[in-house]
Parts: C-alpha cells; structure tokens; sequence
C-alpha cells in the first residue's frame, strides 16, 4: 500500500502539494484526476522518489521510498513526457531498465508486448510519433515487473485500440501479478472505465480519496419538475444539494446523501416528475471542485 | 527472485557503469581518437620533425654536446611535447567528460528518469564520475604504452628513461585531470544549464586568482614603486583548480622528484601542492554532496545558490568592470591609468553593469532579466568605480609612502645594474664537484625581484626612499622622466634626448618594520652614491654576480665568441683557469656602477663560462653563461691575445648523425 500522509511540496513561492493525506490500496487500479495545477504530477513524482517532499511522509509497503532502492524497485514511473536516450532504441531502453530492474524487467514479455504492438525494437525512438513513445514507456513499464507502476497522463495519445490494450494490460496484471497502477489523468472517462478507487485533487489539496462506486453511492443527480417552486426550496433546505440547474422547468440537481434519503424528501415534495441518475466520475469531479470555488460556467458572460 | 530481494543485494557497480558507459560510447570514441593523435602519432611526427631539424643544424657541433647528450635531449624534448599535449587533452577530456556525463542535470526529463530508477543518487554519482575519469584515462594510457614504444624504438636504450617518464606521465595528467574535472563536476552539480556551469566554472576556478591578478595588475599599472609580492606563484596558484592542477600535473610528468623547490623542501610549493590536493577533494565532496541533495526542479534553472549567484554577479561584474577599464586606459596611454580618469570610471561602470547584465540573463534564462537586481548592479559599479579611482589616482598614497628610518628593522636591498649578460645568481657550486653547479631554491622568499638581496643598513635604506624618483614617461612625441622629491611631493618634468644623458637604475628594496610587516618597494633612481655604496655593499658582488668574480668556482670549459662575426672558439682545458682568473680579477678591479652598465666600452668578445647544472634527477644538464668581455678588463684580453694561436674550433662530434641508432647505455649518464 502506498500512504500519503500530510506531503507538502513547493516550488520556489507555488504551492503544489498541500498536507495531502491519503492511500493508496494494493491491487486496484487507482485514478489520481485533478484540476489543472492540482499536484498530480508532483505526488507522483514524490511517490515515485524523483521529489523529496518538504514535509510529510510517503510509504509504500510502510518503507520511506525517497532514496531507499530496495522500495524504489517496486516502482516504476511513466512520466507524461518520457525521456528517451538521444539516438536510443527500445532496445537500448529495455536495457538500461533490464540494468535498473534487474531480476524482474522480463525481456521476454518486452519483446512479446512490443511485437503485438508492432512497434519496431530496433528503430530509432526518435522517429516514433507521441502515441508510439507513449505506447513504449507502457510496455516497459509493464515488462519492468514492479508492483506499482505509475503513470502520468498514460492515455493521452494513445489510439483508442491501443487504449483499450492498455487497459487489459493492467487490468491482467493487476489480478495475476498483484500490480497496482496509479494513474493521473484529466481523461475522466477514460479513468471511470478502469479505476476502482480515485484521489481527487485540487490546489494542492485532496478533495476525496475513495472507492468509486461507494463515491457514486454517496452522490446523485436528480432531474425533478416540481408544480410549487417553494418544493425547491424545502428540498434544497433538507438534503445537501452541491449544484443546480434549471432548464425551463426541469431542475438537475446534484445531491450528496443516500438514495432512500434523496428520494424520499423528494417524493414528500409529490414532483410531476422525477428521476435519481448516477454520476458520471466528470460530474463528480465538476461538482465537487465547484463546490470549491473551481467554475468557470460564467467565462462565456 | 523478487524485485526487492534483487535490490536488497543491490545492482552491481559494473553493470551500472556498464549501463552507464553504453550511453557515452561517442565519448569513449572521441577520446581515443583525440588521444591516439595527441600520443602516438604526435610522436611519430615529432620525432620525425626532430631528426631533420637536428641534422640541419651544422652549428650544433660547436657546442661541445656529445651523443648522448643531444640524444636525450631529443628523446627529452619530444616527451615534453608530449606532455603539454596530454595535458590540452586533460583539459578538453575534463570538460567533456564532466559536461557529458551529468548533462542528465540539465534536464528536467532525464533527471525525472534518472532519479526515478532504484540507485541511491550518492551511487549514481560515483558511476557517472568513475566512468568519466576511465574515459578519459584508458584511452590515454594506452595511447601512451604505444608512444612509449615508438619512442623506444627510435632511440634504443632509453627504455627505463621512458618507463619512468610514462609512469610520471599519468602521474601528472590524472592528477591534473581529477583537479579539473572536480571543478567541472562540482560547477554541473551546482548548475541547472550549460551556461550557468561555465559560469560557476570560471567562478570556482578563476575568480580568486583574478582577483589577485587583478590586484597586482592594477597595483603594477598604477603605482610606479609597486614591487611584486615575494612568494613563489605556487602560492597562489592553488586557489584555481585548472591553474594549479595543470601546473602541478606538469611538475609531476616533467618529473616530480627533480623539481628543485620540492627537492629543496620548499615549503610553499609543497603547502601548494597539499591545498591543490585539499581543494580538489573538497570540490569533489561538494558536488557529491550537492547531486544527492539536488531538488530535480532545479533542472533548466538557474544557479541553486542564491547566496552563490548574488555573489558571481557582483564579484565579476566587478573585475570585468576593472579589467576591461584598465585594459583600455593603458591600450591608449601606455599603462597610466591615472591619465584619463573619468574616462576610466566610466567604462569601469559601463562594463561593471554590462556583466551584470549578461550574467543576470545567464542566471535567469531570460535576456528580459538583464536589469533586475539593481541595487546590486548599482553597488557593483560603484564598487568598479571607486577602487579604479583608488588606484588610478593613488588615493591611498602608495607611491609616497616613506617608512621612518627609526622604525626599519632589517633592510635588504637589490639593483639591477648591468646590461644584458647572465649573473649566474640562480646557481651556487655543487659541493665537491668543480664545474659543476646547483640550482639556488632553498630561500623560501624566493622570487625573481628580490633574489640575492644583500643586507642594508637603515639609513641607506631610508636614503634609498627618499632619493628624486624617475618615473618614465612619453607624451606628445617627447621622451622623459617625471621626477619626484618623494619627501616634499614637488614633481619636475626632464626631457632627454639620448637615453644615456640620463641613467636611473631600479633598486628594489625589502624593509621589515616590527615582526612581519613588509615594505616592499622598487624605484627608480639617479643617485650615483647610492648605487656605488648599494654595489659595494658587503656580499652583494658574489649574490648579485657570482659567475662574474668566480663566486660559482671554474666552469667545466669555456668558449669564446667573437661577436663582428659569430666565430666560436674553445678554450684548451690547461687555459681555463689562467683564463678565468684573469676575468675574475679584471671584474674585481673595475666593479662600480659604470662598468657594469656601459655598453659602449665592450671588446666585442663574449667569454662563454659552461657548467653542468644539477637538478638533483640523476641527469646533468649543460648551461652555458655569456660574459661581455670589456676593454676595461686588460688582463683577460691579454691571455686572450696570447691564446689566440692556439684557439681551435670546437670539434664535430663523428657521430652526430648516427645517434638515434646507438645502443649506447648513456641514459645512466
């Protein structure tokens, strides 16, 4: 398990990390998604021993990683914008981690990954296109054996067959191998299809740190037309109501609470119609940081 | 086996340095290449180029050289070359190999990917620098082991000369190499680009030694009475890790047991050779330290520093700021900085504020930040201005400063006085061995300005400070002294229009006042009862000309020169001595100030005293001195003319020709 407790980071006068305090369980796949400018890709740079936070703690498999190999070989880190050796092929990458990993950079799946993708292990990376560098840094990361395999922005750039590759990939080691990937994305749909638990960050701060589905559990969105107005208002004075929208007189309202709660002041307020929807992770992520300040519905205005 | 369990026995230090090694092949490329040319086929060419050059030179038979002589001086001359040669490449090896290798530092990516593996940083660092250092150094030793062998081959017998020189040889370089590479590496470390570490690197490296060289520039160029410091360079020479590493890597591969100061125990060289070592440990400790505790954003960035960076700016804009003003000033009037002062202060501040400029853009990344820092910028400039005022106008009074006669406590004096001839001074006999000399070192206040001083009392000393002074100058087309009551201040002009209406001599004097304050002054002055009692001071003929009045015993051999057409003759053995005497007391008998300095009484004839000097590494080296024989000295031309019938040219050595073939054993000579 890897666990964040109360990690501050600042560059020079910017604040990226801010207390943060949460973990990360073994065996899921776990969703980092956040505002632009929100850490993401400072924690994971913390998680992975790149940065030294300037306070607070980060374990995995409850060892400090930040400068301890013996904890650092369980991770690996795939950057948004990997670096590649000038002149450098697959090869040449697959053995310098064969070097780092050793034991556990399996060359052999490298080389099967690598056909399957047809990408060309002896061609130079730097006639690669964006999404076939970024196909490469996965597939090594995944041939590297370790436990967690981090990855910043992983699905930018990739097509969608290989998207979906992708996916299986880590999905399939995560049940054989025990491999948990944390990956940080704006792409929330791309997250929801695969995340079981998600950290949501903003402003350096962690807004939540939960599974999925007790976080879809635990907020709803609810399109209600009522006859009297003043309903609206009796609801919105009995549940905790994060956001509404009106579109004639059909009323979208995201609720936190449970569902018998929800729908049970709603039905005391006898609606012409209504109906409880499920949360899409984006919506989650839009209301929980409206909440916080985080909206820009009125830059049209 | 599990990722940690690999770990927990750790990654091998060879397969990382293998790794490592696989990235920098074009390195490892370039430095073979550079070094096979720098060794091996220099060697060749060299010693080629030497053989045609020595067969040309017919006149070399007259100088009495046997084979073996001429063959080591060969062999001895190419393996200098070498030297020098290896270490340009040190210093462009210690660059490349320092730059290359922790370019990683430079770049945020590289040094995510860096970081991110499992290798402690303290480990990474000692890979990529070991790895540096081999690059540089197998490619070297064996582009060495195969000169050595070319050498060989071509002047046989030398191979235990040439052994001990290579072993000296990468002695030499290594040491010079670590010296300069722990700089670069240190600057890299402290660095987040290219430019910033060159910047660090002139400032680590340089900028102490600037700042003396400043001091005694400015100091020469403005004060007419400025004497340099005593102390060998050695003694400063230590703060700059390129300076000192390349000076004390050439003194090891020249070969280090023969260098007289340390033969001698001298302890300025030696506490200079220890702090070079100090510094160069140091410089590598930092970077250590510096690279495991680097933050990776400080890649693409500036200096890490900030107390660091406040000081390069002001320091440097400083000393450009002086150095540009002086060198412009005295481009123009000839070294007096006191001419044009405004002038002066001007380009001190507009060049002071220009470097300021140039390394705030260099430190920020941004040509946008040339003016931030404008307090600092500002202090700066006033800071270039007003030392500049300080020393062009001689605010503190420098050149006026008189010691009173009550407070000297010992007084040493020395004068240069004769024209053109070698004294010998720099040699006292060997002990037992007639003809043959060692070198003078073992004064710890050794230096060319005030060797063989001669002990003088307080009043000619304070006499000496307040004589007229005679300070050269050429204005407006005329030639003349400025010549200054020291005492009263008042200044006259004396135009000339021969060089000899007028004959100043420079004195320079060592006063100590109380236990270690020393005043130090060289001056320019006419007074002919100063010089006569200077020369006539108790020692001061045997320090100041001792192969002149036979201080240094009877040369091994003499020659003499007819100068009206080159001819050269060899004394016979038996007339050495009768010879020499016969100068010996011709210089006792007309030693004044006039004799030594007249030029115009000169007989035409150089005597040509030849020793064989020890510098204490088992080989002898020739030296051959030049005495102006003058009319005045009667008794030596009448030997002359008496052995004029039996003069005879110096012999041709039979196999001068043929000396790279000998297998002679003479490299034990």
């Amino acid at each position: 398990m890897i666990e964040i407790k109360g990690v501050s980071k600042k560059y020079d006068d910017v604040t990226a990390l801010s207390e943060v305090t949460f973990n990360m369980p073994d065996g899921q796949v776990f969703g980092l998604v956040g505002t632009n400018g929100a850490g993401k890709s400072t924690l994971l740079r913390c998680i992975c021993g790149v940065c030294r936070p300037d306070s607070g703690e980060i374990l995995i498999d409850s060892e400090p990683v930040y400068e301890n190999p013996s904890v650092k070989s369980k991770v690996f880190y795939i950057p948004d914008d990997q670096y590649f050796f000038p002149g450098g092929t697959p090869e040449e990458m697959a053995g310098f981690y064969r070097t780092m990993y050793p034991g556990t950079f399996s060359t052999e799946r490298f080389i099967k990954l690598m056909d399957k993708l047809s990408l060309d292990r002896k061609r130079k990376i730097n006639t690669f296109s964006k999404g076939m560098k970024k196909q490469l840094s996965i597939m090594l990361g995944i041939a590297s054996g370790c436990k967690y395999i981090l990855c910043d922005e992983t699905f930018d750039g990739l097509d969608p067959v290989v998207r979906q590759a992708v996916k299986r990939l880590f999905i399939n080691d995560m049940e054989e191998a025990g491999v948990t990937p944390v990956i940080a994305s704006h792409n929330l749909r791309e997250l929801e299809d695969i995340c079981e638990y998600v950290g949501l960050l903003h402003k350096g701060g962690v807004i939540l740190s939960k599974d999925l589905g007790d976080m879809k559990l635990g907020i709803f969105k609810v399109q209600v037309v009522f006859k009297d107005p003043l309903s609206l208002e009796t609801v919105k004075n009995n549940l905790k109501v994060i956001s509404e929208e009106h579109r004639g007189s059909l009323v979208t309202l995201t609720i936190r609470g449970n569902r018998p709660e929800v729908e049970t002041v709603i039905t005391s307020q006898v609606p012409v119609f209504y109906e409880v929807l499920p949360l899409t992770l984006e919506e989650i992520f839009i209301s929980e940081t409206e909440v916080l300040g985080y909206d820009f519905s009125g830059i049209t205005q | 086996m599990t990722s940690q369990e690999s770990h927990n026995k750790g990654i091998s230090m060879i397969s990382l340095m293998k790794e490592d090694l696989s990235h920098r092949k074009w390195m490892l490329v370039l430095s073979s290449v550079v070094q096979l040319l720098c060794g091996p086929v220099a060697a060749l060419f060299l010693i080629s180029w030497r053989k045609s050059r020595i067969l040309s030179m017919v006149s070399w038979q007259d100088t009495g050289l046997t084979r073996p002589d001429l063959s080591r001086m060969m062999v001895s001359s190419i393996v200098d070359a070498l030297i020098v040669l290896a270490l340009a490449v040190v210093v462009c090896g210690a660059l490349i190999t320092g730059i290359g290798g922790f370019r990683h530092l430079f770049n945020r990516r590289m040094t995510d990917m860096i970081n991110s593996v499992p290798v402690k940083r303290g480990r990474m660092f000692a890979v990529i620098y070991l790895n540096g250092f081999l690059i540089w150094f197998v490619p070297f030793i064996v582009s060495e082991l195969i000169s050595l062998v070319i050498i060989g081959a071509n002047a046989s017998g030398a191979a235990g000369y040439l052994l001990g020189k290579t072993a000296l040889m990468a002695l030499g370089a290594a040491f010079a190499f670590v010296c300069i590479y722990n700089l670069i590496v240190l600057s890299m470390a402290m660095s987040g680009t290219v430019m910033n570490a060159l910047t660090n690197i002139l400032f680590i490296g340089f900028d102490a030694l600037a700042v003396y060289g400043m001091w005694v520039g400015l100091c020469a160029n403005c004060f007419s009475n400025y004497s340099q410091p005593v102390f060998d360079i050695s003694g400063i020479l230590w703060t700059s890790a390129p300076a000192s590493g390349c000076f004390f890597g050439y003194l090891i591969a020249d070969n280090l047991m023969s260098y007289s100061p340390l033969y001698d125990q001298n302890w300025i060289f030696i506490v200079s050779l220890v702090l070079t070592m100090i510094i160069a440990a140091v410089n590598l400790y930092l970077a250590f330290r510096l690279y495991t505790v680097r933050k990776s954003e400080e890649s693409e960035a500036g200096t890490d520093s900030d107390f660091i960076r406040r000081i390069i700016r002001i320091l440097n804009s400083i000393l450009a700021g002086l150095f540009v003003s002086a060198i412009i000033i005295s481009f123009f009037e000839n070294g007096d900085l006191g001419k044009h002062p405004g002038w002066g202060v001007f380009f001190a501040i507009f060049f002071s504020l220009l470097t300021f400029g140039f390394i705030n853009a260099i430190q920020s990344k941004s040509i946008r930040r040339f003016f931030s820092h404008k307090a600092e910028a500002l202090i700066s400039a006033a800071a270039a201005a007003v030392i500049f005022l300080t020393f062009a106008l001689d605010l503190t009074g420098f050149d006026n400063r008189i010691i009173p006669k009550e407070s000297i406590k010992e007084a040493y004096v020395t004068m240069d006085i004769f024209s053109g001839n070698s004294s010998g001074a720099d040699f006292m006999p060997a002990a037992g061995r007639e003809g043959c000399l060692v070198p003078v070192y073992s004064d710890p206040y050794y230096d060319w300005n005030l060797r063989n001083k001669v002990k003088i009392s307080p009043d000619l000393a304070f006499r000496i400070m307040t004589a007229e002074k005679y300070y050269w100058f050429n204005e407006y087309g005329s030639r003349g002294y400025k010549v200054v009551d020291p005492v009263s201040g008042e200044e006259s002009v004396r135009y000339i229009n021969g060089i000899d209406e007028i004959s100043p001599r420079v004195f320079y004097l060592d006063i100590t006042r109380g236990s270690s304050f020393h005043f130090r002054r060289q001056y320019l002055i006419v007074d002919p009862d100063i010089a006569e009692e200077v020369i006539m001071t108790e020692g001061f003929m045997e320090e100041r000309f001792p192969v002149r009045c036979g201080a240094l015993g009877y040369p091994k051999s003499v020659t003499v020169t007819d100068n009206r057409n080159g001819a050269e003759y060899i004394i016979p053995k038996e007339y050495v001595k009768l010879l020499m005497d016969a100068y010996y007391a011709d210089f006792i008998e007309n030693y004044s100030p006039d004799y030594l300095e007249s030029g115009d009484d000169s007989a035409d004839i150089l005597l040509n005293p030849e020793y064989d000097i020890d510098y204490g590494d088992g080989n002898l080296t020739y030296r051959r001195f030049n005495i102006d024989v003058k009319n005045s000295d009667k008794r030596t031309i009448e030997i002359l003319d008496r052995l004029s019938d039996s003069f005879m040219f110096a012999p041709v050595d039979e196999d001068f020709y043929t000396y790279f073939e000998s297998d002679d054993d003479y490299w034990e000579y």
